[in-house]
């Protein structure tokens, strides 16, 4: 430990000097010793402030980082200076404008910019190189004015961003996605708040909430940003008026579908070691790709994919082959029909696909699981994946999807929302419509028979009798297009 | 209120409860007072003795037509052409092994530039096969090779190399390396996508069949006046729902029901809206993050109901409540129901045998211990608790209530901790078979405080509960 201390002390001791001009960055080597220096500053913000403020600062950063551009530069030294300027707290000084100014100083002239993207077009950087590139990008694209748009050159070639999107590394391709999301607009846009915004954040992030996948993506359950929702008194805002009720119905699906995710997110951090914990549900390992189920002629299901277990089913292990099937009727909750599942390739989350029971094939030696994809989005990267991997993994995820899907659906399903002007638009004072078919004459005798029995009047099987809050609530039931009975406890 | 506005007026209604046990009870209600069994349908899967007749599956449906059947032959032939074109289209990405032929075809097609530097052309002149240094066969692939053991030239080839190859030949190795990953990938993507387009088309006809099979149950419903289902079945057989285009949606505990549940049982003909809930009640359920409690302003557990009437949209208040006795509704009217009375049914009721009061709050000073192993799943965060001293006292009150002639099927415990329902599950199986309900049983396991989940006992039964179940 002695020894790097010591090393910390003299690093911080030369980062000094430079900074004040008492000693020059002359050749490579003092290039990547200042580097070196900067990124053991523990403090990113104090760190940037000296560098803007010093009179050498500034140059020096723009200095260090291009007497070498060779690839061996670029993976070592460069990568951990941009993962240090990623620091949240660099990004959050004033506004931006701070790191703005630091990253300006490095890739403007372009020597060190063009042999970090041409690198990264031949694809020779590594997984952190690669993602620092793609985070610099970003940043670059983000600047206020016309100081974006050589960058815009950059992302739109077609080669630079489908590599990002592609990246093995799942915080790269959430980084494309922004990127993505970015490029159609105008740049006079791009400086509202983009974090106010829905869609960009990760693949499954969309401006139009009936373009969400109601499963979740891989990406999307890796993005540390905050999804989009509004708030339940930005929805009574009169600005809002006009489009209140889609709004609405968007909030709605975004809320319930977080509350969904919610669980997943915890279960999933669980399943990768991310939070201490013993995942509960069913893990099955050794998984290869077999093949294709669709039913039969006579009973079609949607197509799944039949995954091969290398023997029979762990939770089988120990019962009777005979009475496998039977035990397999008998728990349902061994991979449940319809129960979502986490599909785990070498130890990452890629899919989220539906377990489709089938207690013949389960009960077999070796056993086989059928999944389907709903949402084929991440069809494709899952049997890509798979096709290479070593570890293929199916756990059982507890999320009571059930319970949230038929809402989600439906709710993409609506173009309107029935009762509007009651559900969304009322306001004190307003007189509340009544519906087309009112039984006025009913209402009308009901109103006089309070206390009364209703038997002979209704024509009911047996007697009942009103009280005066039960005959108001049935009366203003009959006529209001919408009408609240509150009933405490113990009404009949 | 169903009876008149089935005897009424003309329109369907729809009937909407959050459980299914409230929903049977609800149509055990409608039978009872006059409405006829076959004016109605049950949705979804469970029923009880008395609403059994009214599920789907009981009534006598209406046959498919013949142009339903033709429909049906048709998707079924359909289906078995997809079936067959993913299958092929699944086999070949499996038994992939992407060969150097494969990629000077990919090439050919899609970066002509290397093709024309990696392909090894034919003898201009008798078109035979050229030939080698040691006068063999050159293999197709020689130039492929080179390239990608990385070579600088196209060795005795050089000569035929076509304008611009240079760069080809002075990538550096990684470079190559990457590059050729690149292409394999993007030949596999095209297999892939080929699945994904054709197992697309499946689906879209597979549950298309569904739904020509499912107009059986259509034309079942809009037979039906009444139709009615969980909040859960709405959404689901929405569909089929609409084609009984109900005007009315009468939905019940609607105070415990989300606002999303409610929105997504309304269809385009729906005119009326009549919930019936009591928002001073418990809050529908949803993850402390999105919760009024957490105040970020998301309010996701804030029902519709709540919702209009904070907002001011009048309601009435049913004043008579006919399940408690007046000692314990009391208490409830001091607190939150101001206008509450009791009904003549719960007057006179006989005290309670083998104690002094009929309601009775013990002080004592044991304190709870915090249960590291088990989570509170209202806030996720808080630790459970437990009570050993009141686990106790519960224990020996059931055993004292049993020796005054109390059968345990008249009792219920409830508890506001999980930890503590775990303690008295343990406690009281001494003794009793303790029933938990399902909402509490899936609660436990959750928050890890329960694994087993059933054995057979000949004890008396005793319900024990969370409240709010």
């Amino acid at each position: 430990m002695a020894s790097s201390d010591d090393r910390v002390t003299r690093l911080s001791k030369l980062f000094h000097k430079v900074l004040y001009d008492q000693r020059a960055l002359s050749t490579a080597r003092d290039g990547k010793l200042f580097i070196e220096a900067l990124c053991v500053q523990t403090d990113p913000a104090a760190c940037a402030h000296k560098l803007i403020t010093s009179p050498s600062g500034l140059s020096a950063l723009q200095a260090s980082v291009r007497f070498d551009t060779s690839i061996t530069f670029l993976n070592e030294n460069a990568a951990p200076l941009l993962r240090y300027l990623q620091s949240p707290s660099l990004k959050a000084i004033s506004s931006g404008s701070i790191l703005a100014q630091l990253l300006l100083s490095m890739v403007e002239p372009p020597f060190f910019w063009d042999a970090l993207a041409s690198s990264f077009t031949s694809g020779l950087l590594n997984t952190n190189a690669s993602q620092g590139f793609a985070w610099l990008l970003l940043q670059l694209l983000s600047l206020p004015g016309k100081a974006s748009s050589p960058y815009f050159v950059v992302a739109r070639s077609s080669v630079i961003l489908n590599s990002i999107l592609s990246s093995q590394d799942g915080e790269t391709r959430i980084l494309g996605q922004k990127i993505k999301h970015i490029l159609p607009m105008d740049v006079s846009e791009l400086h509202c708040d983009a974090e106010s915004k829905a869609g960009g954040r990760h693949d499954n992030d969309h401006a139009d909430y009936k373009d969400i996948s109601i499963m979740p993506t891989a990406d999307e359950l890796l993005s540390k940003d905050r999804p989009f929702f509004r708030t339940a008194e930005f929805m009574d805002d009169p600005e809002i008026i006009l489009s209140r009720c889609s709004i609405h119905l968007d909030n709605q699906f975004r809320l319930l579908r977080e509350d969904m995710l919610g669980e997943i997110r915890e279960e999933l951090k669980i399943l990768t070691k991310k939070k201490a914990g013993r995942h509960k549900g069913i893990i099955v390992d050794g998984l290869s790709l077999a093949g294709t189920e669709m039913g039969t002629d006579r009973k079609r299901l949607p197509w799944g994919v039949v995954l091969k277990c290398s023997q029979e089913l762990p939770q089988l292990r120990k019962i009777d082959p005979k009475k496998r099937k039977n035990f397999l009727n008998d728990n349902r909750q061994i991979l449940r029909q319809g129960n979502m599942a986490c599909l785990l390739i070498d130890g990452e989350p890629v899919a989220f696909p539906t377990i489709h029971r089938d207690e013949v094939e389960l009960a077999k030696t070796p056993a086989t699981i059928t999944i389907q994809f709903p949402d084929d989005a991440t069809l494709p990267n899952a049997l890509f994946k798979m096709k290479t991997a070593e570890d293929v993994k199916l756990a059982q995820l507890d999320a009571a999807v059930f319970a949230f899907e038929p809402f989600l659906r439906r709710l993409q399903e609506m173009h309107d929302l029935p009762l509007r002007e009651e559900l969304l638009h009322w306001e004190a004072g307003k007189n509340i419509q009544g519906p087309s078919f009112q039984p006025l004459n009913v209402i009308a005798v009901l109103t006089k028979h309070s206390g009364k029995d209703l038997k002979s009047l209704l024509r009911l099987k047996k007697s009942v009798i009103l009280d005066d809050s039960q005959m108001k609530s049935l009366c203003t039931s009959l006529s209001q297009r919408v009408s609240l009975v509150q009933g405490p406890p113990g009404k009949t | 209120m169903a009876k008149v506005l089935y005897d009424s007026t003309s329109q369907n209604l729809l009937v909407v409860c959050f459980t299914n046990h409230a929903l049977d009870q609800f149509l055990e209600d409608l039978i009872d007072i006059g409405i006829p069994t076959s004016a109605m349908v049950r949705l979804g899967g469970k029923s009880t003795t008395r609403t059994k007749q009214l599920m789907l599956r009981e009534q006598t449906g209406t046959k498919l037509d013949h142009t339903q059947w033709a429909q049906i032959d048709k998707l079924k032939q359909k289906l078995q052409k997809h079936e067959t074109r993913l299958q092929d289209a699944f086999k070949r990405f499996q038994t992939a092994n992407i060969q150097k032929t494969h990629l000077m075809e990919f090439l050919e097609f899609e970066d002509p530039g290397f093709f024309d530097a990696l392909t090894v052309p034919k003898n201009d002149e008798d078109g035979q096969t050229r030939v080698g240094k040691k006068g063999k066969a050159v293999s197709p692939f020689y130039l492929l090779d080179r390239w990608i053991t990385g070579r600088n030239d196209a060795g005795f080839l050089q000569h035929l190399q076509p304008k611009g190859a240079t760069a080809i030949w002075k990538m550096p190795k990684g470079g190559r390396q990457a590059q050729l990953v690149r292409w394999k990938t993007a030949i596999l993507n095209d297999m892939v996508t080929e699945i994904q387009e054709s197992g697309r088309l499946f689906n879209v006809d597979q549950s298309e069949l569904d739904r020509v099979f499912a107009e059986r149950d259509v034309s079942i419903i809009k037979t039906k006046r009444i139709i009615a289902c969980t909040t859960n079945g709405a959404a689901k057989y929405q569909a089929a729902i609409q084609a009984a285009s109900p005007g009315v949606v009468l939905v019940e505990e609607a105070g415990e029901i989300l606002e999303a549940h409610i929105l997504t049982s309304l269809g385009p003909h729906t005119e009326q809206l009549i919930m019936i809930g009591d928002h001073k009640q418990l809050r529908p359920k949803c993850s402390y993050e999105l919760s009024v409690e957490q105040s970020n302003g998301f309010d996701l557990n804030r029902s519709l109901f709540e919702r209009l009437v904070i907002k001011g949209f009048p309601h009435v208040t049913l004043t008579q409540q006919h399940r408690m006795r007046p000692e314990i509704s009391s208490l409830i009217r001091h607190l939150t129901y101001p206008d509450l009375a009791d009904a003549d049914s719960t007057l006179n009721r006989s005290p309670l045998r083998g104690f002094r009061d009929n309601v009775i709050f013990v002080n004592h000073s044991h304190p709870e211990v915090e249960l590291k192993m088990g989570i509170e799943l209202n806030d996720g965060r808080t630790s459970s608790k437990q009570n050993e001293f009141e686990g106790q006292m519960v224990l020996k009150c059931v055993r004292y209530l049993a020796q005054q002639g109390y059968g345990s099927d008249s009792l219920v415990v409830i508890t506001p901790y999980l930890g503590q329902l775990k303690l008295l599950k343990e406690q009281l199986a001494q003794e009793n078979d303790p029933i938990l309900n399902d909402l509490d049983k899936f609660d436990l396991v959750r928050a890890g405080l329960l694994t087993d989940l059933g054995s057979k006992t000949s004890k008396p039964s005793l319900r024990i509960s969370t409240i709010g179940r």
